[in-house]
């Protein structure tokens, strides 16, 4: 009379448990307010609104051929891939730990959702503003598209190990997750949204050069407008920071794997 | 981690679990047999060793245990539903039985953190029995509801023995007897199968009176808490800090 459950394969669960996860999400985002989804494109036009008046006058000049707008534009949505989903993940399973009873939701499914839905919001939203740009007017290239799309998958992947990692360290000290969000904070400074890498002093420079994301914005607006160049800095080195971060996001998942049930 | 000791729940236990077989888990608070459930349900998994079976075994079913407390409870029965991949026609099924079952009425699409522990209850009993298990985990699931839902569950639930085994943890020593034909008993990290229900029994009441009646033994095992005690008292209460 009841139903009986099917045996599925492994992937075919792990896609089922994906898909659910991320309509869960999708349900309390953008549930609650009915403006939800608009928030999403909001919430960067304001930063670009507010940050372009006050600081435009003043950088606008040393970003040269793109406009400011731009150039913000690009630096605010690759930086929101990358802590969104550090911060996202910060609270991935208290939120659903009553989902974890299942024996198909494993504790990393709910990263793994987040992570994905960070990507959908944040890289269709870019998409759209691109569009919308070019529609505009302004003169946008998509010859190197590939390139451009590497720099957020990187990115993304840079935010979701670290954020992997965050979220578990999280569990096991609760304090943590102040830390990190308010590490959160600073990240916009230190990551050529507001200023390109070229108009910083070299001794300083060479610093911010560690950073990868400085890498993969300015190498963003690179690919989207050909006349804008940046120096000393390539996709290698944000893609071995893609690589190692993933590589310890899912090694502190497997050391940790027993902990995060048992609680 | 309490103080950072080691607290094994179960240590070195290897069970064979015969099918068709109703069990009771019985043994003292602390004892592993919520644990244990979870280990079976795949709702945690073992620090080493493993865990097999041939047969359907459904999750561990308990007072509000599987619900999103901001998903609303037709989110939370369309959720199971999605990851266990039932088709349209199977969800819609399970969807009416549960609404039939529950009667929440307008509830049922309010969020489940608006829900009384009662309700909890209906919803989560209601979910399970619209399935097919070959083997239903159940963890104390106590009388809520008022006289009608506990009639139609006492219904569903001889219904269900009939086809299906139950693997029961309970305090409640009658209700044990009554269900149950085999028993586990688990104390100290240790588990021991009994075929007759009525030997556990024994074996659990003798345990308890020589601890009660005999002096304290210091306990062998090192101790790291597990929280085991807060999570029995945390099904019962409806989890905070969701979003």
């Amino acid at each position: 009379m009841g139903i009986r459950i099917k045996e599925q394969s492994a992937w075919r669960s792990q896609v089922l448990v994906t898909k659910a996860l991320l309509q869960r999400e999708f349900i309390t985002r953008f549930g609650k307010y009915k403006l939800g989804v608009i928030w999403v494109f909001v919430d960067p036009l304001l930063s670009v609104l507010v940050i372009g008046v006050l600081l435009g006058p003043l950088i606008g000049r040393s970003t040269g051929e793109i406009p400011y707008a731009f150039f913000l534009l690009c630096g605010f949505m690759l930086l929101n891939l990358c802590t969104g989903s550090i911060n996202a993940s910060l609270g991935a399973i208290n939120a659903n730990q009553g989902l974890l009873v299942f024996k198909k939701v494993q504790p990393l499914d709910p990263f793994i959702a987040r992570f994905i839905f960070q990507l959908l919001t944040v890289g269709s939203a870019l998409v759209i503003f691109c569009l919308t740009a070019a529609w505009f007017g302004t003169f946008l290239s998509t010859d190197r598209l590939p390139e451009a799309a590497a720099c957020i998958i990187i990115t993304w992947l840079i935010g979701s190990g670290i954020g992997l990692c965050s979220g578990i360290a999280v569990i096991k000290f609760k304090e943590l997750e102040k830390i990190i969000s308010y590490a959160m904070r600073p990240m916009i400074f230190v990551s050529a949204v507001l200023f390109p890498i070229d108009s910083i002093p070299p001794e300083i420079a060479k610093y911010l050069l560690y950073n990868p994301l400085v890498h993969t914005i300015e190498y963003l607006r690179m690919t989207l407008f050909p006349i804008y160049k940046a120096n000393n800095v390539n996709l290698y080195y944000p893609a071995a920071w893609a690589l190692c971060s993933c590589v310890c996001g899912l090694m502190s998942y497997r050391n940790n794997r027993h902990f995060l049930t048992q609680r | 981690m309490k103080g950072g000791r080691l607290h094994y729940v179960l240590k070195d236990v290897s069970l064979d679990i015969p099918s068709n077989h109703s069990i009771g888990v019985l043994g003292p608070n602390g004892a592993g047999k919520s644990t244990l459930l979870r280990m079976i349900g795949g709702a945690e998994a073992p620090n080493s060793g493993e865990i097999k079976t041939n047969s359907s075994v459904s999750w561990p079913l308990g007072l509000g245990v599987g619900f999103q407390g901001s998903l609303s409870g037709r989110q939370n029965v369309l959720f199971v539903c999605q990851i266990n991949g039932l088709s349209k026609a199977e969800t819609k099924q399970v969807l009416e039985g549960v609404i039939d079952f529950t009667e929440l009425g307008d509830f049922f699409d309010m969020p489940v953190k608006t829900y009384s522990s009662g309700m909890r209850g209906r919803l989560g009993f209601g979910l399970s029995i619209n399935f097919d298990f070959d083997y239903y985990l159940i963890d104390e699931l106590t009388s809520v509801g008022d006289a009608t839902f506990r009639a139609k569950a006492t219904k569903e639930f001889e219904r269900i023995k009939e086809t299906s085994s139950l693997i029961y943890v309970a305090h409640n020593l009658q209700l044990l007897k009554e269900s149950c034909n085999s028993a586990l008993f688990l104390r100290d990290g240790e588990a021991d199968y009994y075929e007759d229900i009525m030997d556990g029994i024994r074996a659990y009441q003798k345990y308890i009176s020589a601890k009660t009646g005999g002096p304290v033994k210091k306990s062998a095992v090192k101790k790291t808490a597990k929280k085991l005690a807060t999570n029995s008292i945390r099904k019962k209460q409806p989890p905070a800090n969701e979003n």
